[in-house]
């Protein structure tokens, strides 16, 4: 038992980014939890006065709902961990070294549903509903959806960038799904408790056997990789952007459309919980296309490890390379944010989204791929506390953000002051990341594992 | 007479129809340190992973504390000690939180040895492992084999990437393992000076067989030089019973034998009416004239 | 006693066993090792020469066995407090047969004949006497 809980442990603070990631979950979640429990009721709920603008509002009904969100995420080193420690002899050789591995996935993915439940029912605290009832529910789904949640994460950790939009695709599936089940309280949980049950018995044979599939698995990726080609690399490119993996931008720019759709899909008929279906609500398409424009950018992340194969085939300097790169990655980065352009307007109408929020809406999708672009721009070296901080604080300021730029009742002035201020911040980074490149130690910055398997 | 900790009787592994191992049998014996030496590919790994039961068996038994490897009960695992090839590291955490994990799955966990000797191998446990070299890597390995106190440690190939301050420091905690008679530890390795000195039982790998399975000093009592010297020109055909390689240059010859025994000296000696010097040979010479 | 004091070759060829064994014979008949000189400890002395500790005590059961060590319950092993005269000087003269091979091999290589070898022999004898042997051994 012991062991369980500490694999559980290093699931949630196993590296620096995620410790911080289940440390402001965990805030986010008891500080938006005692704010809704004990602060006057706001005005979206029951119609009373508050004291509260309607955006703070939003902010601390958001709260445990983002909280919650980080508290799932920062167990995302479970299904790496799981993987590397299940194939390898430690299966085997540690004392019940398997089942233990097993149950402290099944106890993690409970924990997260668990407290994904309870966040849930504090929205329904002060109606009829009972939340006995709520909870039950929520847990049972949340089980369900979670659970693939963890396996997606496992595909996207394996996957190159196509891999990780399919993979991004099912992560916004498998969060939306729950809200069907809530929606319709009739709707039985025998379903979702069968799906779990073979979901894990499928998990567990897998895992079990996982030893004796791994030769044959790898043998099959390598013939696969060998036939469909390792590189995005068609021909034609510069050597730059082959080295940066920055050639062929279609794959990523177009795989961005499943997402998309599927997201559309489920927001056809969407009634935010724990709101009337009134113009205060913020419309949450922004919110899916900001997180997709964050994507793009975030694979610059390994600019700075790729770039050191340049340094020994080209004649820049280290501002020259930076330069290049810089260039690359936006002159890729721009069929992606194209089609985003496109599908915010095109399905932004089609869901009825007010018209301020979709023109300012295409400028704030370009700030989110500029703050992420220079944010991995920044990623020299090894991520320290202080860079992991700072980009979990800037992707929540921006997803906050996206809520007040959806929502109708914030005035454009608001809205031009956001965009602007999270403009100057890229722009901060971009200096900021200039000049770390200036001093780049590629010792520090070790190779990841992607570039070892293509050299 | 105790259970041998380890125990195989023709063993035997084929993968896909290709035989990697046959009629492989030995004994380990609490106290001993047995060197497992082969060249590349001839079964070393396979050895011992079926020693540890991580893959079963296609014929013959083997044997881990009285029991067969592949279904060793819980409780018996945590007397047994393992450092893969290639680590097995998580590279995302910390050397200490690595050992934490590790740690918690065994009932008894020596915190002390594994500070005091990562203070002496300059290991720094505060390191996250993806930024240390391969060297330390493996170093780290070898820690999380020791904490829990094994009664059986099994090595494979283990100070491959350590320099020779690590390797000896290595060696010399190999010695303390052994040194109360009550531990065993079974290593592969390429570095046939350390197997030379620390090995009591050398086991050679060769042709899917093992060429050798027993005591070291036997083994280099056994396969010898012959340096032959005689007043006159040697026969054609020396007829040297066992003779592994031979070299001859008119009156004088160098003979490699196995089974070499004092009386065949005598007997030799006398049937070539030459003087028969025999030169021992180290264990890589041992090692290169099997496979000449 | 420490445990330098023993020059081991784990790569010579010879079994390690072995050298170690005439060793402690050798200083042992010699005097260089008097009785109820404790030797140190399986440990100890296979840690300072980094070899297996099963040799060690191989070598300590053979050397018992002949009554050149001899155990005492609760301290190490010691040199037997044997008197040197009851070993018979055609025994003790067969220790020394490994090195009076090397020596010849040495000398017909060089090309030398007994007679020179022997006065060489004789010189270096009666140059180093039993007191300077002892002075040349550290103490315990």
């Amino acid at each position: 038992m012991k062991a369980v809980a500490r694999l559980m442990l290093a699931y949630f603070t196993g590296t620096r980014l995620l410790a911080v990631v289940t440390a402001i979950g965990v805030v986010c979640v008891a500080g938006g939890t005692s704010a809704l429990l004990y602060l006057p009721p706001l005005v979206a709920q029951n119609g009373l006065p508050s004291r509260f603008t309607l955006a703070q509002e939003t902010a601390i009904t958001m709260l445990p709902v983002a909280g919650m969100l980080c508290v799932v995420f920062g167990a995302s080193l479970m299904p790496a961990m799981l993987t590397r420690l299940a194939t390898s002899h430690y299966t085997h050789l540690l004392p019940y070294g398997r089942a233990k591995l097993l149950a402290s996935a099944l106890c993690t993915v409970a924990l997260v549903s668990a407290v994904a439940s309870a966040t849930a029912s504090l929205y329904y605290l002060r109606t009829p509903i009972p939340i006995g009832l709520v909870f039950e529910r929520a847990f049972t789904v949340s089980l369900l959806t979670y659970t693939l949640l963890y396996i997606v994460l496992w595909f996207m950790g394996r996957s190159r960038s196509i891999g990780k939009l399919v993979g991004l695709a099912a992560a916004i599936a498998a969060l939306a799904l729950p809200l069907r089940f809530f929606a319709v309280p009739s709707m039985s949980l025998v379903g979702p408790w069968i799906a779990c049950a073979l979901l894990w018995a499928a998990l567990a044979a897998g895992f079990l056997s996982a030893p004796r599939i791994a030769p044959v698995a790898a043998r099959l990726k390598h013939s696969f990789v060998e036939r469909f080609g390792a590189a995005s690399y068609r021909g034609g490119g510069r050597e730059i952007d082959f080295m940066l993996g920055t050639a062929n931008p279609w794959p990523l720019a177009l795989g961005q459309v499943v997402p998309l759709l599927i997201a559309a899909y489920f927001l056809r008929g969407y009634v935010p919980v724990g709101f009337a279906p009134n113009e205060a609500a913020p419309h949450p398409w922004l919110f899916f296309v900001t997180i997709l424009s964050v994507v793009s950018g975030a694979m610059t992340s390994v600019a700075a490890t790729r770039s050191r194969a340049l340094w020994l085939r080209g004649h820049w300097t280290r501002e020259e390379l930076f330069a290049r790169v810089e260039r690359a990655f936006w002159a890729s980065a721009c069929f992606p944010l194209g089609v985003l352009f496109v599908a915010l307007v095109a399905i932004g109408s089609y869901l009825a989204m007010p018209t301020k929020a979709l023109a300012f809406g295409l400028g704030f999708v370009s700030v989110g791929t500029a703050l992420s672009t220079y944010l991995g721009l920044l990623i020299t070296a090894a991520v320290g506390w202080r860079l992991a901080v700072l980009a979990v604080a800037t992707m929540l300021a921006l997803m906050v953000a996206s809520m007040y730029v959806a929502t109708p009742a914030t005035p454009w002035t608001t809205i031009v002051a956001l965009e602007a201020g999270l403009a100057a911040t890229a722009l901060v980074f971009r200096q900021l990341a200039a000049r770390r490149w200036r001093h780049l130690d590629w010792m520090l910055c070790r190779p990841d594992s992607t570039t070892r398997a293509a050299a | 007479m105790s259970v041998p900790y380890a125990a195989a009787r023709r063993l035997g592994k084929a993968f896909y129809g290709k035989t990697v191992l046959e009629d492989v049998s030995f004994s380990v014996e609490p106290g001993d340190i047995v060197g497992v030496l082969g060249k590349n590919g001839a079964g070393k790994t396979t050895l011992l992973e079926l020693m540890l039961g991580f893959s079963p068996p296609t014929a013959g038994t083997v044997e881990v504390f009285g029991h067969p490897s592949f279904r060793l009960p819980g409780a018996e695992k945590a007397r047994l000690g393992f450092v893969p090839q290639q680590d097995e590291l998580v590279n995302q955490l910390t050397a200490a939180d690595q050992i934490g994990v590790i740690a918690s799955f065994y009932p008894r966990w020596d915190d002390e040895l594994v500070n005091a000797l990562s203070r002496t191998w300059e290991v720094d446990l505060r390191e996250r492992i993806k930024g240390m070299s391969v060297g330390q890597r493996q170093k780290l390995s070898i820690l999380l084999a020791l904490g829990h106190r094994p009664d059986l440690l099994i090595l494979d190939e283990p100070v491959a990437s350590l320099d020779p301050v690590a390797r000896r420091q290595f060696l010399e905690q190999i010695i303390d393992v052994a040194a109360d008679g009550r531990r065993a530890v079974v290593f592969s390795s390429h570095i046939v000076s350390d197997v030379e000195r620390l090995a009591n039982k050398i086991w050679i790998v060769k042709d899917h067989r093992l060429y050798w399975q027993g005591d070291f000093d036997s083994l280099k009592d056994s396969i010898v030089r012959l340096h032959i010297r005689s007043a006159r020109a040697l026969p054609d055909a020396l007829a040297v019973p066992n003779a592994l390689s031979s070299q001859r240059n008119g009156s004088t010859a160098t003979v490699v034998v196995r089974d070499w025994s004092v009386e065949l000296h005598g007997e030799l000696a006398a049937r070539l009416a030459a003087e028969v010097e025999v030169e021992p040979l180290t264990l890589e010479d041992i090692f290169l004239e099997l496979h000449r | 006693m420490q445990p330098h004091v023993f020059i081991l070759k784990p790569h010579s060829g010879v079994p390690i066993y072995r050298q170690l064994c005439e060793q402690i014979r050798r200083m042992a008949a010699s005097g260089q090792l008097p009785p109820g000189t404790e030797l140190p400890s399986i440990r100890d002395l296979a840690l300072q020469h980094a070899i297996n500790p099963m040799t060690v005590s191989k070598v300590y059961s053979l050397l018992e066995a002949e009554g050149v060590l001899e155990r005492h319950r609760g301290t190490p092993m010691t040199i037997a407090k044997v008197a040197r005269a009851q070993s018979p000087p055609a025994k003790r003269v067969q220790q020394l047969e490994p090195q009076l091979e090397q020596l010849v091999l040495a000398a017909r290589q060089l090309e030398l004949d007994g007679g020179e070898v022997a006065k060489a022999l004789r010189n270096i004898w009666e140059k180093t006497d039993e007191r300077s042997l002892r002075r040349r051994t550290p103490a315990r």
